[in-house]
C-alpha cells in the first residue's frame, strides 16, 4: 500500500515504481490514482533497501500489507471470550471457528476480518449488529 | 528572450519510456524540463495525454504558459506537426491543486 506524504513527484514515482518490477503504464496509474484520493495499492518487493527513501523523496509512503495468517485463537483469547461467544459477536460460524483454530486456514476474506477484529474489536461487533 | 531551435534539445529517456508511456527530457536555455505522457497521433496533430511536467532545478510553476509555448513550437518544427495538444492530469502542487488544467492546444 503506497500513501500520499506531501507534494508528490509523479515522474520521479512512476519510474521508482517501474524500476521495481511495475509495468510503466501501470506505475503510471498507481501514482495518478494516489494523487487522487491519497492512497493506492502496489506491487513492489520491499526488500529493497533504497525504493522506500525514492519513494519518500517523492512524497510517497509504502506500508506492508499483512499477509501472515492471524492467529484466530490469540485474537479470541486476547479478547477474554471463548468460541461461542466469539463466534456470536462477530457472526462467525462456530464449527469454523474450531477448525481453524485446530490449524485449518481461514480463507484471504476472513483473515482480513480477523485482522480487523484483532485491531478494532468494538467497532467490527458494532458492523455487525442488525439495523 | 529568443530562442532558435539549435538552443533546444529533445531527448527520449529510453529507461523511461514503456509503450504507450513516453518520458522526454527537454534542455532549452532557461532549465530543463522532464515531461511524461501518453502520446497519440491523429493526422498532424500529436496528442500527450496524461502528461505530468517537473522541473529539477525549478519548482512548480516555474515555467510558464509563454515557454512552455515557445517549446511546443520549436518541438512542432522539429517533429513536423501543425498541432500539439497537452492534456495534463490532476494537478499535484501550484495552482489549484487536485483540479484538472485545461488541455494545451499550440498551433504553428
Amino acid at each position: 500500500m503506497a500513501r500520499k506524504i506531501g507534494d508528490v513527484k509523479a515522474i520521479d514515482a512512476t519510474l521508482a515504481l517501474a524500476e521495481n518490477g511495475m509495468k510503466m503504464l501501470a506505475a503510471k496509474r498507481a501514482v495518478e490514482e494516489l494523487i487522487d484520493i491519497g492512497e493506492t495499492a502496489v506491487d513492489v518487493p520491499l526488500a529493497n533497501a533504497e525504493l522506500s527513501p525514492r519513494l519518500a523523496r517523492a512524497g510517497i509512503e509504502l506500508h506492508r500489507v499483512a499477509s501472515d495468517v492471524p492467529n484466530i485463537k490469540a485474537i479470541r483469547e486476547a479478547l477474554g471470550l471463548t468460541q461461542e461467544r466469539f463466534a456470536v459477536r462477530y457472526n462467525l460460524n462456530l464449527r469454523s471457528i474450531q477448525n481453524w483454530e485446530q490449524g485449518r486456514e481461514p480463507d484471504e476474506a476472513v483473515q482480513s476480518y480477523l485482522r480487523v477484529i484483532a485491531r478494532f474489536p468494538e467497532q467490527a461487533a458494532e458492523a455487525q449488529e442488525g439495523e | 528572450m529568443r530562442w532558435t531551435a539549435d538552443q533546444l534539445s529533445f531527448e527520449f529517456l529510453s529507461d523511461a519510456t514503456d509503450d504507450p508511456v513516453v518520458t522526454i527530457e527537454i534542455r532549452f536555455p532557461a532549465g530543463t524540463l522532464l515531461i511524461m505522457g501518453e502520446p497519440e497521433e491523429q493526422g498532424r496533430t500529436l496528442i500527450l495525454r496524461g502528461v505530468h511536467i517537473h522541473s529539477e532545478e525549478n519548482g512548480a510553476n516555474s515555467f510558464g504558459l509563454v515557454i512552455l509555448r515557445k517549446i511546443a513550437k520549436l518541438a512542432m518544427e522539429r517533429f513536423d506537426y501543425d498541432k500539439i495538444e497537452i492534456h495534463g492530469t490532476r494537478r499535484t502542487t501550484g495552482a489549484g491543486p487536485g483540479r484538472f488544467p485545461k488541455p494545451l492546444r499550440f498551433t504553428r
